[in-house]
Formats: structure tokens, C-alpha cells, sequence
């Protein structure tokens, strides 16, 4: 009875009151604090993702821009005019028919296209990496539902 | 006791917070079924996110081999940003001396509106445009030195480094044809300084600007870099390989150049075809303009802007007629190679007197001399025996007065006038017969010649060899149009016209080695200020074939009035000649016995 009594003390005391009122409050604010810090995290590196996806493709404009510039100044550097001046600087000169020798060369396919075809684009039916769910806030995604809503026409089985 | 008022404290805030949760939810339901939600939503958009449209690279053109004969060069655009601009004389000194802008001009532009910031006031202005990366790297080098400059100097109170600070540069594109003015008849041009409003003009450019163009998209970029933007990936604009062989067009454009300087002509065209595939090997003109410099293009060629006579411009062609004739007659079976014909040097339709070029009479001839000594006389006749009707079916029938349809921009035709037209009278019969008051392209011309040597079909002259569209290759295959004669009556005249090439008269058109068939065209020029001739004005032309029993090429020359000579056989055949005597060489032909040694091996 006495360690009844005693016990039931114990756990009416203000001060045992006061410390599970604090623990409790203090696991909130953890909580709290924990929710904040993975909501800032996860923007933080969601932005971080967007500028360097930014840059990528900055960087990658800016590399087609030069590999079409390089094409054309690798074209004009070997233009027929300039390859002409160039072979004529190193002694040749255009053939006569008199000195050209035919022969047949067996399972020869002739003079080919020699074209560099340019780099693939990609086309419309490629997958999209990034996930729509991953461009929405906090905010589309609870009201996205209420939007949809008022989009569907009255009579109508959504 | 107080564990109940706990309980009801607990109820209560539980209440009123289920109370507020669920007015904000209906407030919310109510704001969305606004009638003005979307807008107000649209409005909202519009601050978080920004459009714009990213247009795609300019599709390449390349030559038959895949040399590139029109690819894009990055430029950039010089500005300067208002706001950072602290030392207008600087950014001026430097643009005047690396891209030669005007000093004045520039400080002027910067002062103007750096002193009156307001509201309306541009953040941003264009000092330059199309600027080379050579420039720009001096002006990058340019500001490095200031900056270092300004690192190592002390300043006094007030006093402001040189710096060029605001002075921005941003890449754009430009056209580039590496080929300068190499077949720019056929490439057109690109007007890529009209900037938004930039597009392909004449041939190629013209006709397939929106493939070469591409499908601009539009793009919503979100002003929140927490929100991963999606790029797309834009493929370039359509890329196409023509039919051109760059040597070939190098070699007759430098022939024809010369021709036209030597004879005095006011104008050249020559056209290079493969007799099966229809397919464009060369097609020049002189004189030709530089479509790198395309804002010159109106020097070149004046108020009229015939930039491709091979298409755009209509001629009589004279002589190199005959051979239409000659085919449709013995096709129809009214003649054949062998019917005696007396030339007296005169023949009369109705009353209208036609005689020959030289005002001649050369006597008693077979169809091939009419040919060979190119007899008016000969011509009407065979026309008049024909009648009207059946000669005019078959001038239809080889594509006279309709357009060939060839994948060029500016392509025109002009009706000839047939019986029941105003302007038709008896003696046209007799002068269309050979090539007189009919009007045709020199490409008209060459296609419908181009029957006799493909035993008598007709195929749809391109210049496009393939499309290279989302890196899949589309060939363009070969298309006949038509078949005006008989395969007999296209080897027939064939032959006739290389017998005639083999004789004396037409030294000036023979390659030896090669057989070739052929015919001169020396044509009278109409007047259209005073009406009827020009006096002692031509139009020389050449048609050849060869070799005559594997046709590989054919050549169409138009020599516009030349001066040294007004005879075809004088002008444009030793043309035509130097041209074949290159054109084998380019093409690997060997010469005719050689090839049937190889044959026979």
C-alpha cells in the first residue's frame, strides 16, 4: 500500500510533470527541426542539380556551336580552290588524258560518299529522365488533386 | 478534474484547428471555381515561368561526295549592359580598334543612355552584330589586360580604372559557304542578318528552307532553380546532299568564266545532267555572285536578279531545236533518217518564206545533212509534212511550256503560242521548228534533249541527292516523267546527230577519243523595246551527248550575245569541248575503245 502510495508521488510529482512536458516538446522540435532540414537539403540540392543541368547544357550548345564552326572552317581550309593552290604549291598539276592508265581493279565499288554525318539528334519518342513528380512543389502536389477537380465537367466519371 | 478540462482543452483546439484546416480547403475550392482562376493562375505562370523559343542549327548542304558547300559559323553579338557601364571611352576605344566601329557613334549610343536611366530606358543595347570569334577573342584578351591593369595600379579618390565592365558578347550563328561563290546559282543564299525574319533565298536555300529550318520549339524555362528544368534536346535542321560534284562545277565554272570574257558574251550557262538518274552534276552561270557576301547580290546582277539563267530565264533556243523535230517526225513515222529532202533555200508555209542561216541552198539531202548542215529550210518542211496538230503534240509532249519541276527555287517556263492563239500565225509552225519564237530555259532545253540520249525518257532533272533528317538518310530516287518517243526513235536521232558531230562542221564540238552527238544552236535575238530581231545579235548554244552507245553525261551550253563570233559552232562548241575533255577526266570515263577492251576483258 505505503509503495502504492509512494509510487503514485512519484508520478504526480510537478517536477516529473514539467520533464515529460519538456521531453515532449523537445522530440517535437526535433521533428520538426529533422522535417525543415530534409525539406532545405533536398531543395538545395535539387537547385544545385538545376544550375549544374544548366551548365550541361550550356556546355553542350556551346560544343555543337564549335564542332559546326569547326566543320565549316575544316571545309574552307580544304575548299577546291584552296587545295588546288596547295597541290599546285607542291608541284602537281591536272593529269592529260594522254597519261591517265585505266585498269579494272576486281570488286572495286567505285568513288563513295565520304560525308560525316552529324552527331545524332535525339527525336521525340526518347524517354524523358526527369520525372514531372520531380518538378512539382510542395504545393502542386496537394493542390494539383483540387485542380483537377474543377477540370472535370459536371456528369462526369473521373 | 483537471484531466477533464485537459480533455475539453484538447477537444476544443482540435476544433479549431480542424475548423481552420477545413475553411482554408473550402476558401481554396472556391478560389479554383472563380471564373477568373485560370487567369489569375496564368498570371501567376507567367511570373515563375518565362517562354522562349530556341531554334534548331541550320542544316548543312553538301556536294554529291559530302564536301560541305554551305555549314554555319559561330558570330556574336557585341552589347553593352547599362547598368555595369562605368567607363563608356574605354568600351568605345577598344570596339573602334578591334571591329572598326565608330568611336563617336558607340560613345555616343553608351552616354545617351547611361545619363537617363529610367524606367524606359533599354538595360541592354546592340553595339555589333555577326562579329568572328577572332574578334572576340581579341576583346576577351583586351579585357584580361584592363583587369590585370587595373589590379596593379592605385587609384585616387574618385578615380575609375579602365575597365570595360558592362561590354557583354553572346553567340549566334551565321551562314557560310566555304566554297565562296562556287555554285551559288544553285545554293542560294541565306539572309541570316535579318535575324528573326532570316531565310533562304533562291535555289536551294529557298526551295528547302523549312527543312534546312527546322522545327523551332518553344520553351518553358521556371524562374525557380529548385524546379529541374526539362531541355530539349532540338535535333538540327534537315542537312542535304546534292548532286553537284564540286570539281566538275569547279572545272565549267572556270571554262565558262573564261568563255564568256573571251567571247564577249553578256552572259554564260552550261548544265552537266546524267542522262538516266536526271541527277544535276553542274550547273553554272556566269556571272555568279558571292553568298557570303549575299547584300552585294544586287551589283552582280542588277534590277533584273536573274541569279540562275539555267532556270529563270527564257530564250530562244535556235538549232539545238532540230533535233526535237527531227525526233518527233520520225517518230510520228513521216520521215526517217534516209528521206531525201532537195533544199532549193527556200520553203513557204502559206505564204511565209523560210530560208536557211547562211541564205543558202545546199541541194539534195537526207534527214541526217538537215541535221548536220542545220537546215531551216529542212525544218519547216518536216513541220509543215507533220502539221500542226502532230508537231505541236509532240513539243507538248517533251515538256515545252510546263516547268521541269526541278527542286530549285525560280524556276519559270513562258507558254508558247499555239494555232487558235492571238499571237499564233502560220509561220510559227515553220520558225518553232527550229527553235524560233518559243521560248525555253536552258534546263527545258536539257531535260527534253535529254530524251534522245535515254532512249526516249524523260527523267525529273534534281539536285538533291538525299536528306539527312534526324540522322536517317532519304534518297531521292529517279523519277520519269516521261516517254515522248520511242526507244528506236531516241537511238535513231542519237546516232544521226553523232554522225553529224564526226563530220568537218563541227571539229570545234569533237573529243577524240569519245564518241559524242550533238548540235550547235546559233539563235536570233528578240527585241522586246522596238520588236521583231536584234541585227547581228546571237544566242550560241551547244547540246552533246556521249559516249553515244553508253550516254554517261549530257552538256547544254548557252552563250547569252557573244561578241567574237555569233555562230554556235564557233563559241559554244569549243566551250562544250574543253568542258567534255575535262569531264571525262573527272568522271573516270576512259575513252571509247578502252572502255570496250575493258568490256570485252
Amino acid at each position: 500500500m505505503v509503495q502504492k502510495t509512494l509510487q503514485q508521488a512519484y508520478q504526480q510529482a510537478p517536477w516529473r510533470k514539467a520533464t515529460r512536458k519538456g521531453m515532449l516538446f523537445l522530440i517535437l522540435a526535433l521533428l520538426f527541426g529533422l522535417v525543415i532540414w530534409i525539406s532545405l537539403t533536398i531543395s538545395v540540392e535539387s537547385a544545385e542539380a538545376a544550375i549544374q543541368i544548366n551548365r550541361l547544357e550550356n556546355e553542350k550548345e556551346i560544343l555543337q556551336y564549335r564542332i559546326a564552326t569547326l566543320n565549316t572552317e575544316i571545309a574552307a581550309g580544304s575548299s577546291v580552290q584552296v587545295m588546288e593552290e596547295r597541290a599546285k604549291k607542291l608541284g602537281f598539276r591536272p593529269a592529260t588524258r594522254d597519261e591517265i592508265v585505266y585498269m579494272t581493279v576486281p570488286a572495286y565499288p567505285g568513288r563513295q560518299t565520304t560525308l560525316a554525318v552529324p552527331p545524332p539528334p535525339s527525336s521525340q519518342e526518347e524517354p524523358i529522365l526527369i520525372k514531372t513528380s520531380y518538378q512539382q512543389s510542395l504545393s502542386d502536389l496537394l493542390f494539383q488533386g483540387l485542380s483537377q477537380i474543377e477540370k472535370i465537367p459536371r456528369g462526369a466519371v473521373p | 478534474m483537471n484531466s477533464e478540462h485537459s480533455f475539453i482543452r484538447y477537444q476544443i483546439t482540435g476544433a479549431l484547428l480542424t475548423a481552420v484546416g477545413l475553411f482554408a480547403f473550402i476558401w481554396m475550392i472556391r478560389i479554383l471555381s472563380n471564373p477568373q482562376a485560370p487567369e489569375l493562375l496564368q498570371q501567376g505562370e507567367n511570373y515563375r515561368i518565362y517562354e522562349q523559343t530556341i531554334y534548331p542549327v541550320r542544316g548543312n548542304i553538301y556536294d554529291r561526295w559530302g564536301n560541305l558547300l554551305a555549314g554555319n559559323l559561330e558570330t556574336y553579338e557585341v552589347g553593352a549592359d547599362l547598368r555595369y557601364v562605368e567607363d563608356p571611352e574605354t568600351i568605345a576605344t577598344v570596339l573602334s580598334t578591334h571591329l572598326g566601329l565608330k568611336y563617336g557613334d558607340i560613345l555616343e549610343t553608351l552616354k545617351a543612355y547611361s545619363t537617363n536611366i529610367d524606367e524606359e530606358t533599354p538595360r541592354y543595347v546592340r553595339l555589333a552584330n555577326f562579329v568572328p570569334a577572332e574578334q572576340i577573342a581579341l576583346l576577351e584578351k583586351e579585357q584580361e589586360r584592363l583587369e590585370e591593369e587595373s589590379k596593379k595600379r592605385r587609384l585616387r579618390k574618385g578615380e575609375i580604372a579602365p575597365t570595360l565592365s558592362g561590354l557583354q558578347w553572346s553567340r549566334t550563328m551565321a551562314r557560310y559557304y566555304p566554297e565562296g561563290s562556287l555554285a551559288s546559282n544553285v545554293l542560294g543564299f541565306y539572309a541570316y542578318m535579318q535575324e528573326e525574319d532570316a531565310r533562304g533565298y533562291y535555289g536551294l536555300e529557298e526551295k528547302y528552307n523549312d527543312l534546312l529550318t527546322g522545327t523551332p520549339m518553344k520553351v518553358r524555362w521556371s524562374l525557380d532553380p529548385s524546379l529541374v528544368p526539362e531541355v530539349p534536346n532540338l535535333p538540327p535542321g534537315a542537312s542535304l546532299i546534292t548532286t553537284i560534284d564540286r570539281n566538275i562545277q569547279k572545272m565549267v565554272e572556270e571554262k565558262l568564266d573564261d568563255a564568256v570574257k573571251n567571247t564577249g558574251s553578256l552572259s554564260g550557262t552550261v548544265i552537266i545532267m546524267d542522262p538516266e538518274s536526271g541527277e544535276i552534276l553542274a550547273m553554272a552561270v556566269s556571272p555568279r555572285f558571292n553568298p557570303n557576301e549575299y547584300w552585294n547580290i544586287q551589283n552582280v546582277f542588277g534590277e533584273k536578279m536573274n541569279v540562275n539563267r539555267a532556270i529563270d530565264t527564257v530564250y530562244e533556243p535556235g538549232s539545238t531545236f532540230k533535233p526535237i523535230t527531227m525526233a518527233s517526225a520520225i517518230d510520228a513515222g513521216v520521215v526517217e533518217p534516209s528521206t531525201p529532202f532537195l533544199d532549193t533555200g527556200v520553203y513557204y508555209i502559206k505564204g511565209h518564206a523560210i530560208r536557211n542561216w547562211d541564205r543558202g541552198a545546199w541541194g539534195p539531202q537526207d534527214m541526217t545533212g538537215c541535221l548536220r548542215y542545220s537546215l531551216n529550210v529542212c525544218m519547216a518542211w518536216i513541220a509543215d509534212q507533220m502539221g500542226t496538230t502532230r508537231f505541236y503534240e509532240y513539243v507538248n509532249r517533251f515538256g515545252f511550256g510546263h516547268l521541269t519541276g526541278i527542286d530549285l527555287a525560280g524556276e519559270v517556263t513562258q507558254p508558247y503560242f499555239t494555232p487558235g492563239d492571238t499571237y499564233w500565225s502560220d509561220i510559227n509552225l515553220g520558225t518553232n521548228s527550229f527553235g524560233q519564237a518559243i521560248a525555253v530555259t536552258p534546263l527545258q532545253m536539257i531535260t527534253a534533249l535529254n530524251a534522245l540520249a535515254n532512249h526516249g525518257k524523260i527523267v525529273a532533272p534534281h539536285v538533291v541527292k538525299a536528306i539527312i533528317q534526324n540522322n536517317e538518310k532519304y534518297e531521292v530516287s529517279t523519277q520519269v516523267i516521261s516517254r515522248p518517243i520511242k526507244a528506236e526513235t531516241a537511238d535513231t536521232v542519237s546516232q544521226m546527230l553523232a554522225e553529224s558531230v564526226e563530220s568537218e562542221s563541227y571539229k570545234n564540238a569533237q573529243v577524240p577519243g569519245y564518241r559524242i552527238a550533238g548540235k550547235t544552236g546559233t539563235a536570233e535575238v528578240y527585241d522586246p523595246i522596238h520588236g521583231g530581231y536584234k541585227d547581228g545579235v546571237t544566242n550560241a548554244s551547244f547540246v552533246g551527248w556521249g559516249p553515244v552507245d553508253d550516254p554517261r553525261f549530257i552538256v547544254y551550253v548557252w552563250l547569252e550575245e557573244p561578241r567574237s563570233s555569233p555562230w554556235g559552232s564557233m563559241v559554244a562548241a569549243p566551250l562544250f569541248r574543253d568542258i567534255v575533255q575535262g569531264l571525262v577526266v573527272l568522271m573516270d570515263l576512259p575513252p571509247d575503245e578502252v572502255r570496250w577492251q575493258i568490256a570485252n576483258h
